[in-house]
Parts: C-alpha cells; sequence; structure tokens
C-alpha cells in the first residue's frame, strides 16, 4: 500500500469513492467467505451432533437394559435431530422387558452333595440337566412358617435379584419342588470363601490383594447402597471367591430396602463381630453406615489374616470397639448418650481409653491406609465414610497398585472344598426380639476405676 | 434385571392365549372378574390404610397371576386376599390376613362408597356389625386358602414379584417440564389409578415411563396446562403409544360404569369363589341355549 500511501495528500474525491468502493467490496466478499465458512462448520457440527446423538440413543436401546446412569445422560442430551429436522426418525430407549415365567420345578437339577446347612436354609450343590453347569441351590425353611410366605425369605429375594452386579453371586432363577414349601434359589457355584480361603494361607493376602478385594467389595456394596438395599451381613465367610480372583457377597437373608424416612429396623442383625457400634448400643435408626462398618472390619481381617474383633458377648464385642478405636466422647460421636443402651455408660478418661489405636495395631499399613480403616471405623456412623467416598480414597491410588484380579493364585479345589467347613465363628442373628445389654453394664464400666492401669482397657462383664 | 424403569411385561402370545378362556370362562367374563379383583382391591386397600404403592403393587401381582392361571382352577377372592397381603410384605407395610378379610368382607356385605359393594336400599335396615361379622370358621377357612393364593402367585410370577410403578416418575416428568402444581398432580395420580382397572391391562403391556407420560398428558390437557410440541419424545414414549395409553386411561370411566351396571342389573352377585364361578357359567350355559331355542 506504499503508491496509496504516498497519494494520500494528492486524493481527489475519485480516488476515494474508489476505495471506498473496493472497501465495501472487499468487506463484502469477506463477510460472505465467513457467512459461507460458519455454514459450512454448523453443518459439519449438526452432522457430527446427530452422529454421536444417534451412536449414543443407539448404545442406549441396546438389547442389555442401561444403567440409571447411562439413562440420564440420554435424557440430558435434547433431541438434536428434532431440531435440525422434524421429520427424522427419533431413535428413542427401549428396553427388552423380562417376562413373566412361572417357576421351573427343582427337577431340573442333579443334586450333588450338600455344601452348608445354617439356620436358614440348606445349600447343595446340583448340576443343570439341560446344560451340566454346577450351581448352587439353597432351600428356605418354611415348614415352620405360619404366616405365609415369611417376608424375610421374600427381601432376601427381591435385594439379591436387584444387586446384578459382577461382584454380588448371581442369582438365577427361582425353582420350587413337589408341595408349595419347597423353594430353592438357584445361584451360581462359587468355589471358595474368603474365610475358609484366609484360614488355610500360610501368610496373609498381600497389600496388593488386599486392595482389590476390597474394592471388589465396596463397589458391589456400593450398587447395593445406590438401590437402598443394606446388606446387614457383610463378614468374610459371606463373601464367596472364585479361581479367577474374583469375589462375590452371597447371602442376602439379613438384607432389606431401606426408605425414606426410614421404617422401623431391628437392631438384632449383623453377626457380632462384625456389628457397628451404634447397633450393640441399641439404635433404632441406622442406615447403610452399618454396612461401611462391616467392610472395615473385614479391612482388617484381610490384612491381619484373624477377625478384628472378636468379643464374647454383646457388651465384650463393644469394650473390644472401644478399646481400638477409642470411648466414643460428645465429641467424636455427638448425640451418642441418647442411644438406649449408652444412657449408663460409664468410661474411665485417661490416656489410653482415649483415641484410637488402630495406628498400634497396623504398624505395617501405610498412613493412607489407616486413615482409610479409621473412616470406616468411626464409631459415629454420620461420620463414616461412605461407600461411593471409599472408591475415590488415595489409600487405593498409591503402591502397590491393586492387583489384577486374573493375576490372582488359584487355589486347590480340594476334594472336601464342596463340604465347607463349620466356622469358627459366630453366626448371623436370628429372628427373634433385640436383647437389650445387661443391667450391669454401666456398673462393669465404673469398676474399671479400680482396675490396675496399665493393663489397657479390658471390660469383664458378670464375673 | 430389576429398574427403576423396567417391570416384567406380558407376552403377545400371553396376551393372546387366556388360561381362563381355555378353560371356559367367557372373555366378557374374564374381564369382569378381573376388574372386580381390581376394585376390591383398591377399595380394601384404602380401608386398610394402606399406602397407594403397596394397593398398586396388589393390583399387579394380582393381573400377573391370571395372566397364567385361570379363574376356575383359582378362586378371585383368595387370590384379593393374596396379592393384598403379599404386597403389603414387600412393600414393607405388613399387615394381618386377618384384618384384610374383615375388610373384603365388609366391603361384600354392606353398602359403600365402592362400586364393588352392594347399592344402598337393598339392606333397608342400617348395617350392624353382625352383618358382616366373620365367623371364626370361615376365618380360618379363608385364611387357609389366603396362604395357599399367596405361594400360587409367587410361584406362577416366578418369583418376579417387583413392580416399578410410574407416581414418582409422572412427578419428575411433570417437574422437569414446569408443569407441577397440585392440580395437575392429583389428576395424573388419578388417572394412573384408574389405569389399574383398565381391560386393556395397561400396567402389564406397558412401561412405567409410558404411563406416566400419558397421565401427565392427560392431566395437563385437562388442567389447560401447555406443553412443548413433542415433549413425551424426551420420555423415550412414542406418540402413538402415547395415543394408545390416553384412549385406554381415558375409556376406563364408562367401562367402569358398564361394569356396576352389568353387576347391578343381574341381581346374581359377583362369583369370589369357585363354585359360583361355576355356577355363574352353568346359567349362562341355560340362558344361551334358551336363546337359541
Amino acid at each position: 500500500m506504499a503508491t496509496k500511501g504516498k497519494s494520500r495528500w494528492e486524493d481527489d474525491e475519485e480516488d476515494v469513492a474508489e476505495e471506498t468502493r473496493r472497501k465495501v467490496e472487499k468487506e463484502s466478499r469477506k463477510k460472505a467467505k465467513a457467512e459461507k465458512d460458519r455454514l459450512k462448520a454448523e453443518q459439519e457440527a449438526a452432522v457430527a451432533a446427530a452422529a454421536a446423538a444417534a451412536a449414543e440413543q443407539t448404545a442406549a436401546g441396546s438389547d442389555q437394559p442401561p444403567t440409571k446412569r447411562r439413562r440420564l445422560d440420554a435424557d440430558a442430551t435434547p433431541p438434536p435431530a428434532g431440531q435440525q429436522d422434524s421429520n427424522a426418525p427419533l431413535k428413542l430407549l427401549r428396553y427388552t422387558p423380562p417376562e413373566i415365567v412361572p417357576c421351573a420345578h427343582v427337577d431340573r437339577y442333579e443334586p450333588l452333595n450338600r455344601i452348608e446347612e445354617g439356620s436358614y436354609g440348606v445349600v447343595s450343590r446340583a448340576r443343570d440337566r439341560e446344560t451340566g453347569e454346577v450351581v448352587a441351590l439353597k432351600k428356605l425353611k418354611l415348614e415352620r412358617e405360619t404366616d405365609g410366605f415369611p417376608i424375610t425369605s421374600l427381601r432376601e429375594i427381591q435385594t439379591l435379584m436387584a444387586s446384578k452386579h459382577p461382584n454380588v453371586v448371581n442369582i438365577r432363577e427361582i425353582v420350587m419342588g413337589d408341595t408349595l414349601k419347597d423353594v430353592f434359589i438357584v445361584m451360581d457355584f462359587i468355589e471358595h470363601d474368603l474365610k475358609i480361603l484366609s484360614e488355610d494361607m500360610q501368610e496373609p493376602f498381600l497389600q496388593s490383594e488386599v486392595k482389590t478385594l476390597m474394592l471388589q467389595l465396596v463397589s458391589a456394596t456400593a450398587l447395593m447402597h445406590s438401590q437402598w438395599i443394606v446388606h446387614r451381613d457383610l463378614k468374610t465367610s459371606n463373601l464367596l471367591m472364585n479361581n479367577r480372583g474374583q469375589i462375590k457377597v452371597a447371602d442376602f437373608g439379613l438384607a432389606r430396602y431401606l426408605g425414606e424416612p426410614t421404617p422401623p429396623l431391628t437392631q438384632l442383625v449383623v453377626t457380632l463381630w462384625y456389628r457397628s457400634p451404634e447397633l450393640l448400643l441399641g439404635g433404632k435408626e441406622y442406615g447403610t453406615e452399618v454396612d461401611m462398618w462391616s467392610i472395615g472390619c473385614i479391612f482388617g481381617e484381610l490384612l491381619l489374616k484373624e477377625p478384628l474383633l472378636q468379643g464374647k458377648n454383646e457388651v465384650d464385642q463393644l469394650s473390644k470397639i472401644f478399646e481400638l478405636c477409642g470411648i466414643p466422647t460428645e465429641e467424636n460421636w455427638p448425640g451418642f448418650r441418647k442411644l438406649p443402651n449408652a444412657k449408663a455408660l460409664n468410661f474411665p478418661r485417661n490416656r489410653l481409653t482415649i483415641g484410637s489405636h488402630l495406628r498400634a495395631r497396623f504398624p505395617l499399613l501405610t498412613s493412607s491406609g489407616v486413615d482409610l480403616l479409621s473412616r470406616l471405623l468411626a464409631l459415629d456412623p454420620s461420620q463414616r465414610i461412605t461407600a461411593e467416598e471409599v472408591l475415590r480414597h488415595p489409600y487405593f491410588k498409591e503402591d502397590p497398585k491393586p492387583k489384577s484380579a486374573e493375576m490372582f493364585p488359584t487355589f486347590p479345589s480340594k476334594a472336601g472344598q464342596e463340604k465347607r467347613r463349620r466356622h469358627m465363628s459366630p453366626s448371623a442373628p436370628v429372628r427373634g426380639d433385640a436383647p437389650a445389654l445387661q443391667g450391669d453394664f454401666g456398673g462393669l464400666f465404673g469398676a474399671q476405676d479400680e482396675e490396675e492401669v496399665g493393663a489397657g482397657f479390658v471390660l469383664r462383664m458378670g464375673r | 434385571m430389576v429398574s427403576l424403569l423396567c417391570n416384567p411385561l406380558a407376552t403377545v402370545e400371553q396376551l393372546a392365549s387366556s388360561p381362563s378362556q381355555a378353560d371356559g370362562v367367557p372373555m366378557d367374563l374374564e374381564t369382569s372378574l378381573r376388574w372386580a379383583g381390581c376394585t376390591l382391591i383398591q377399595s380394601a386397600g384404602i380401608l386398610l390404610q394402606l399406602p397407594q404403592k403397596t394397593i398398586a403393587t396388589s393390583a399387579i401381582l394380582f393381573q400377573r397371576f391370571y395372566l397364567l392361571s385361570s379363574l376356575r382352577s383359582f378362586a378371585l377372592l383368595d387370590t384379593v386376599h393374596a396379592s393384598l397381603y403379599l404386597s403389603s410384605k414387600l412393600t414393607e407395610h405388613p399387615t394381618k390376613p386377618r384384618d384384610i378379610i374383615n375388610v373384603t368382607s365388609y366391603l361384600l356385605l354392606t353398602p359403600s362408597p365402592s362400586p364393588i359393594s352392594p347399592p344402598p336400599g337393598k339392606t333397608d335396615p342400617p348395617s350392624t356389625p353382625e352383618s358382616y361379622y366373620v365367623p371364626e370358621s370361615t376365618y380360618y377357612a379363608q385364611r387357609t386358602r389366603l396362604l395357599a393364593a399367596e405361594t400360587s402367585i409367587l410361584k406362577s410370577c416366578g418369583f418376579q414379584t417387583h413392580a416399578s410403578l410410574p407416581y414418582t416418575l409422572c412427578i419428575n416428568y411433570l417437574q422437569s417440564l414446569s408443569a407441577l402444581s397440585g392440580d395437575v398432580v392429583r389428576r395424573s395420580f388419578g388417572h394412573l389409578t384408574d389405569a389399574l382397572l383398565s381391560p386393556s391391562l395397561l400396567y402389564l403391556t406397558h412401561q412405567p415411563n409410558a404411563l406416566a407420560v400419558a397421565a401427565a398428558y392427560l392431566a395437563c390437557r385437562e388442567c389447560g396446562v401447555k406443553l412443548p410440541g413433542g415433549w413425551w419424545e424426551v420420555f423415550d414414549v412414542e406418540r402413538e403409544e402415547l395415543g394408545f395409553l390416553v384412549v385406554g386411561m381415558r375409556g376406563v370411566a364408562q367401562f367402569v360404569d358398564e361394569q356396576v351396571k352389568v353387576w347391578r342389573g343381574r341381581g346374581e352377585g359377583i362369583p369370589w369363589g369357585l363354585e359360583e364361578v361355576d355356577m355363574c357359567l352353568e346359567r349362562r350355559r341355560v340362558m344361551d341355549e334358551a336363546m337359541q331355542a
């Protein structure tokens, strides 16, 4: 534009007019080009968006019933096809609904041998006559029922059907025998349970293995809790394990749906060694936190290769808990005094009883591991970590990383493994009234002051 | 398997082949008896102060059961009792068999606002407790049959007792359309409850999201609430399905009127037991022969 610069002072009107014309022309060309580009880009974007939407819709409409999360995503995207071309057919979310099919007869399965007998029913191994697959059959105990089909068994079946997860034992169907009293739950047969397995092992699980097992257990629990299901009997003997390094949560005999507001619940749940302090203290309102406490006990058990808190009775269990986690105070558990069994408690307050002893009990655990354990074993249920939070905990990110399930050692399938040994641990409470703790409970805590200092925090009951 | 949005549905073959009709029960009688059962469930549920969740679950279990079982093998009244008892357990509002049996006896013997009760005026003296009192022997007989029917229901649906209901979905949908108001919700819920009685078995043929959309559509139309065009597609319902459901839901009121007329006009009661069904069929046969002669 050197010529233009030179001629600036000599410009006549014609030049100016010419210049403006040219400028306008250029401007309009530029505009047109920009407009064209914009249109093109818009078209491309629209095509891409439509394709993406179509892909998403097809994904969402595939055979598998989509999860809740996916469904929300599909909802959140506005129907783009409708904006571009209202005539384009819209792909809607479609489910293949399950059919209503009557129960098959138990004859479909050839009985093999008994695995276990509990207060709730008999579990045996059986083979599917058609496919040859080995399954576990659990016969429900209905003989003594006078009120029809027991609500606990209904809950067990409902919650198990609702908890479809790779780490929850798979329920195949319900079959019936010749009479209406013969009802069997058909489940996948899983080789081991974690309790027996860890008893047979020479060494405890490696840190990396513990992490994998914990992640599997917690992700199954997270699913249950998201469906408003509380298991209420998590313990190592209820965690089955196959030879591919996968654990499966089993025995939903005490599971049930929670509601909002919480319906009246019994405190007589969870096997004693895995029972949370709010249940032991007789709390009438509790929730999914009781499962998280049990998971804390299981975590400790996997690390130690023995149950973490082996109380002889309710009182002893509480004292073992307070010995490990420190006594409850109004600061660390606001309002605990209001719990029915806590009114008469009298705790010795000294250096030994206040504060947690987890660090000392697990000297080899990293500090984030101790942090996770102490959050799982938080006395106050409202401060206890949730399943979703556990999955994000830094303990699982630090070295050693969780071992991949395929790398797990396989365990010998002993001939006797089908018949599970009797566990040397208490079993889940059976139906009945929750026991009130004995009256001399408070007195025992009170008598603590007279005992020798230095012996730790030993509580005795009824001697 | 279990989802908030997905129920087990009847297949086309199941809908086409009714075990009751195969057993000699004419289609109109089957439709009528299904209506009577669901109406008794709804009325008894209200008197038992059960939440609508329990009542609707009960009606769905009842309908699923007669999809696969014959009205000549399983008595209507026993199935009504058992589905109420079972759903009260499933939804954590346990109710005693005695309460259920007392309430249905009351409803069937004395005039009440329920369309299933005898019309007022028929029993001229005001009803006394004695007129709907259940003798202990009757109670025990009914209870035993209730418990047997309960297991039969569980068996026939393969323990697929899960029933997702459209009521809460409907609230969510109305909320997301900014159309939530007391009046609209009341009307939507009314349509959803009506649909339980529909002769087209809407709860066995449509998923809860479609039912919720149809009820919301009707309620908004009735209340003059304008909604954006094609909004139902956002909730995965096709126009055709919506149209079908809207017609189905609007037809329920007329259907109920017809049913009430049918049973009041006949003088004979609704056949709640197996023998009564047989008698009813026999009467029909005689009437048909007389017509032909």
